[in-house]
């Protein structure tokens, strides 16, 4: 049925725009269709927007009663604006007003919906109707405005109106926002704006093809040149008007055009013309409906075609119509003021209304503020309830953990204490059993001796003197060994006793450097004195940054000393076998590295295998031959620097290649 | 008898030596010393199952007692030679870690050479 519409609205239009109206009208009267009706009345309002005010204002009002009867809030908003607009051409300001306040309104409105099926204009649009909506009630606001000489309002409202609609990329509504910003400033005279405008608007219409108002941005462009004293391109462009005017059926653009030509001939004295544009001026006037806009009515028709006669010295018809011309003015200044005070005292009721509503929204604001407020003390109590659970929670777990931290404090003092004891009673058991090497000896070659010189008696009383003498030597060879062993257990006791004391020694301030260099000295001339032949080289490499720290100082240098000691005797052991070009090097280094002192000692001689390195730590262990050592120097300096000072005691080595030993201790 | 005495202090070989001088003195009991695990089993690679009875020490540096003794058992499996432990640690551990590796008697230090002398039916 549409498409029927369709193919009858383009069979129609070559027999003449009143014969296709009737038509569409015809078609009206039959429609059952909400929408149809609609789009009816869209296309008949259309044909007379601009060509009959009180016709389309009467199908703008039809388009909003079907909206209504069919409950679509987008058309009606739509077909309000359009009102408003005829309403404004109509000189109706108040009315205009308020009808453009009703479309605002609907286009506030959150529950609008944001597409529309129905087509609203005469171009199909498929983007978000609600700023289509805003960009049209804005343009009509704009115009409204026009009639009020508020500059401001009418630049805002223009500019707003080609915003949205280059927002939403809608040609029409941008060309003519675009037209009407030029005409603003063409009427406070600023010209650079207004060629920038309707060039703009001028180059929309013919991209887009909406050329409707083409006639208007033509004459306003002639207007330009006309005020730069161009009257030749101003007549150009105004004639251009009337063309585009007559061709769009835009009658208000083609009347528009011929009062510039009037004015232009009534100036330039040619009264031909001048009352040729003033008659026809009169006739345009006379089909749009009575009044029009400010600048176009019909007491300026009057005026015109006045002064067109005056200036062929008609005089009495100047006259004549000079006297229409006061009436009319008259009257439609009267109408005009009475208009303008009803849209004052509009937007003066609509200015109460907005306070109100302010007034409403604040207090609404402030009820949310307080009930924000209220929850928000609510959720802050709630949270400080959790918070002070939580922390009464922690606290008593913290009294737990505190508890236990100290139970854990006396388990691990007790452990160390029984640490300590059981590295003692390890320490004894291993004396213990030390100790039965040297005894064994002293036990049975004291036994033998009782044996011996018993002998010995035996061979004197038979008098054999060198029998008995010979006894004698190996008497006096044992008491030696005898001897010997009661010193050695006596050394094993006194190693012990070193291990194992408590320490009652103090921590002081030492100078690292310092100590370890007295140390090397001490071991070097310790072991040239059992040795002379003995020689090393020895090589120190002191960090300065080390500089002092509270250490017991006898401790680590006896530790010193056994590290060093050690080193002499690995390379002195490796010396003896007779390397070739082997050189008996020990180095003693310093080392601050963060945060730590590391004292490390250094010698070429054999290294540690594997499985000696394993054990070098544990009490009485030791690879010198029997008797040379008691293996405890190492595990004594190991309990010395770890428990004693917190410290590390550390071995690396190669076999045949080095052996060097660290000791990191804490600042 | 040949018995192969395995200890690394010296003076372990005078005290044998003048404690069974009566014995020596009268054929009974031939002693052999070893200061090492090494050298003792390098003594019986040359004079195989000369010694019918070795009294090893345990801690000795180098191979230590108990190496020896596994070694001993592992490689003279028929007649092995009897083998006893002296040691000053006569701890459980050492004990029954010498009793496993097949040895077949325990002595502690200070030697007991009355004792010895009994279970060597001297």
């Amino acid at each position: 049925m549409r498409n029927c519409i369709k193919i009858l609205f383009f069979l129609l239009v070559p027999f003449g725009l009143n014969a296709q109206v009737d038509s569409l009208r015809k078609l009206l009267v039959h429609s059952p269709d909400g929408e149809m009706q609609h789009n009816l009345c869209r296309d008949i309002y259309n044909f007379y927007e601009e060509q009959n005010r009180d016709s389309a204002l009467l199908y703008a009002e039809k388009k909003i009663a079907i909206a209504r009867k069919c409950g679509k809030r987008v058309p009606e908003a739509y077909s309000r604006i359009s009102k408003a607009y005829q309403l404004t051409g109509l000189g109706r300001l108040g009315e205009a007003y308020r009808s453009l306040l009703d479309a605002f309104a609907i286009i506030d409105d959150p529950k609008l919906p944001q597409k529309e099926d129905w087509q609203l204009s005469v171009a199909p649009f498929k983007g978000d109707v609600r700023k289509l909506l805003r960009s049209y009630a804005h343009h009509i606001s704009g115009i409204l405005m026009l009639r009020t000489e508020n500059i401001q309002q009418q630049i805002f409202h223009f500019s707003e109106a080609g915003r949205i609609g280059t927002e939403i990329n809608y040609a029409p509504r941008q060309m003519l926002a675009y037209m009407n910003l030029g005409l603003v400033y063409l009427s406070i005279n600023k010209l650079d704006s207004v060629l920038y405008y309707e060039n703009l608007s001028q180059q929309i219409a013919y991209q887009s093809g909406f050329k409707k108002f083409l006639g208007i941005v033509k004459f306003t462009i002639g207007d330009v040149y006309k005020a730069k004293g161009d009257d030749a391109t101003a007549l150009a462009y105004y004639h251009q008007g009337v063309q585009w005017g007559k061709e769009e059926n835009n009658l208000n653009a083609w009347n528009r055009a011929y009062m510039r030509l009037f004015r232009h001939y009534f100036a330039a004295g040619n009264g031909d013309s001048a009352l040729y544009y003033a008659v026809n001026n009169l006739r345009l006037i006379h089909e749009m409906g009575q009044i029009s806009g400010t600048e176009t009515n019909l007491g300026v028709a009057y005026e015109y075609l006045s002064k067109g006669y005056q200036l062929k010295h008609q005089f009495d018809s100047a006259f004549k119509y000079q006297g229409m011309a006061l009436t009319i003015k008259d009257s439609l200044n009267r109408i005009r003021i009475r208009s303008l005070s009803d849209l004052q005292n509009l937007s003066f009721g609509e200015q109460l209304r907005l306070q109100n509503l302010e007034k409403e929204r604040s207090m609404y604001q402030n009820k949310v503020r307080t009930y924000a407020l209220l929850s928000g003390i609510v959720v802050f109590v709630l949270v400080a309830v959790i918070l002070y659970r939580n922390n009464r929670q922690k606290h008593k777990t913290n009294k737990v953990l505190e508890s236990t931290l100290s139970n854990l404090r006396s388990t691990q003092s007790q452990l160390v204490q029984s640490e300590k004891m059981a590295s003692l009673g390890e320490l004894t058991a291993g004396i213990a059993h030390e100790i039965q090497n040297p005894l064994n000896f002293v036990n049975n070659f004291s036994e033998v001796n009782t044996e011996l010189l018993t002998e010995m008696k035996d061979e004197l009383n038979k008098g054999n003197i060198d029998d008995a003498k010979a006894i004698a030597d190996n008497v006096i060879g044992n008491e030696q060994k005898i001897n010997y062993h009661g010193k050695r257990a006596d050394a094993i006791v006194k190693g012990m006793l070193q291990h194992s004391r408590q320490s009652n020694g103090v921590k002081e301030l030492t100078d690292i450097n310092a100590l370890t260099d007295e140390y090397l000295r001490l071991a070097y001339h310790g072991l040239r004195a059992k040795d002379k032949s003995f020689n090393a080289a020895m090589k120190t490499d002191f960090d300065k940054s080390v500089g002092s720290i509270n250490i017991i100082s006898q401790d680590i240098g006896r530790v010193v000393l056994n590290l060093i000691t050690n080193a002499f005797y690995a390379v002195a052991d490796k010396k003896k076998k007779g390397i070739d070009g082997y050189e008996p090097t020990i180095t003693v280094s310093t080392k601050k590295n963060d945060g730590k002192i590391i004292i490390t000692v250094k010698d070429n001689g054999m290294g540690i295998p594997q499985h000696v390195k394993e054990k070098i730590f544990q009490p009485f262990f030791t690879t010198k031959p029997t008797g040379e050592g008691t293996g405890l120097g190492l595990s004594m300096s190991y309990d010395i620097i770890t428990k004693g000072h917190g410290g590390e005691l550390t071995v690396t080595t190669q076999e045949e290649e080095y052996a060097e030993f660290t000791i990191v201790l804490p600042i | 008898m040949k018995v192969l005495v395995v200890d690394d202090e010296q003076d372990m070989q005078t005290l044998f030596l003048q404690r069974f001088r009566k014995e020596i003195r009268d054929g009974k009991v031939d002693f052999v010393f070893a200061i090492s695990g090494e050298q003792a089993l390098e003594y019986m690679k040359e004079n195989d199952h000369e010694a019918i009875l070795i009294l090893s020490d345990i801690n000795m540096p180098g191979m230590s007692g108990l190496e020896l003794l596994e070694k001993i058992k592992q490689k003279y499996v028929a007649p092995p030679p009897v083998v006893m432990m002296i040691t000053a640690y006569g701890d459980a551990e050492n004990y029954n870690t010498a009793i496993k590796l097949g040895a077949d008697d325990f002595l502690t230090k200070p030697v007991d050479f009355a004792l010895l002398k009994e279970k060597l039916k001297l």
